[in-house]
């Protein structure tokens, strides 16, 4: 199954306008994308995306963004409050492909574990934006294992990125 | 005791997290917990009874009664528990298999208008 991630060009540009601004002590920020699930099982669809505010970020050297736990406790009330799936999702600032460092790979996938913990009915997972590419996968409804995003098509703008 | 998993997962809400049992009932201490938004206070204590009481599967209570635009049923007020007075409204979670953390915010969302 090729796995596609559907978003629109507008949410898509909210969201890089947020993760690039600069933070007070975070070298990265990071946010959610809402998204849903869809009758055909390859194609989850992103409907927001919802920021982290600057107060939900937690010093921590050895990552480039650490979130504390009212950050991790509103994406999981958004969960339950307005049935839409959680992807976290934050920029590397570069050209080109991308993908998860080592402190991406061991913190992120516990969180969306948590994630589907919440509701296994909904698709969770994580992405990657570079400026020009992104990286992402998802947790889909009642499966167990990370399933790698294929394309992501940004709708109302053209075809962007993978 | 709980699944080791699902006390990792409510650590990630609050790490402060502590347990103590009354009278063989267990009870989850969770300290300067985050409301949603539009509640006051802003932060509170939280202790979440897993096992069920008061005829309620879970139960989730308040160092302070919170003040919220929801018209809650507050039928428990200065109820003491672990030598501390604790508030809560009624809700009824769905039964069964509810982890920690969603029992804790299943609670929560009640507090929610939208």
């Amino acid at each position: 199954m090729q796995l596609t991630l559907r978003i629109p060009k507008a949410v898509l540009d909210e969201a890089m306008g947020d993760l690039k601004r600069p933070h007070a002590f975070a070298y990265e920020r990071v946010g959610f994308f809402r998204c849903r699930p869809t009758s055909d099982a390859g194609l989850v669809v992103v409907s927001g995306y919802d920021t982290v505010p600057d107060g939900d970020y937690v010093e921590d050297p050895g990552a480039g963004a650490c979130i504390g736990a009212t950050a991790i406790q509103s994406a999981l009330q958004r969960i339950l409050t307005h049935n839409t799936g959680q992807i976290h999702v934050h920029w590397h600032e570069h050209d080109g492909p991308t993908g998860p460092s080592k402190t991406d790979l061991r913190d992120q996938p516990r969180l969306v574990g948590s994630f589907q913990n919440m509701d296994d009915t909904l698709p969770h997972g994580i992405v990657i934006l570079s400026n020009t590419h992104a990286w992402g996968v998802l947790l889909l409804p009642g499966k167990k294992r990370f399933q790698p995003i294929k394309k992501m098509s940004v709708v109302a703008g053209g075809i962007d990125f993978l | 005791m709980y699944p080791a998993d699902q006390i990792d997962e409510l650590k990630e809400l609050c790490p402060g997290l502590c347990h103590f049992e009354e009278a063989g009932t267990g009870y989850l201490v969770l300290p300067a917990m985050e409301m949603p938004p539009g509640c006051q206070p802003a932060k509170v204590d939280m202790l979440l009874c897993p096992g069920g009481r008061d005829g309620y599967p879970s139960r989730l209570f308040f160092s302070e009664k919170i003040q919220t635009a929801k018209q809650l049923n507050w039928n428990a007020l200065n109820f003491r528990i672990g030598e501390r007075n604790w508030h809560g409204y009624s809700w009824r979670t769905p039964g069964g298999n509810l982890r920690l953390a969603q029992m804790v915010i299943t609670h929560l969302s009640a507090l929610q208008c939208n």
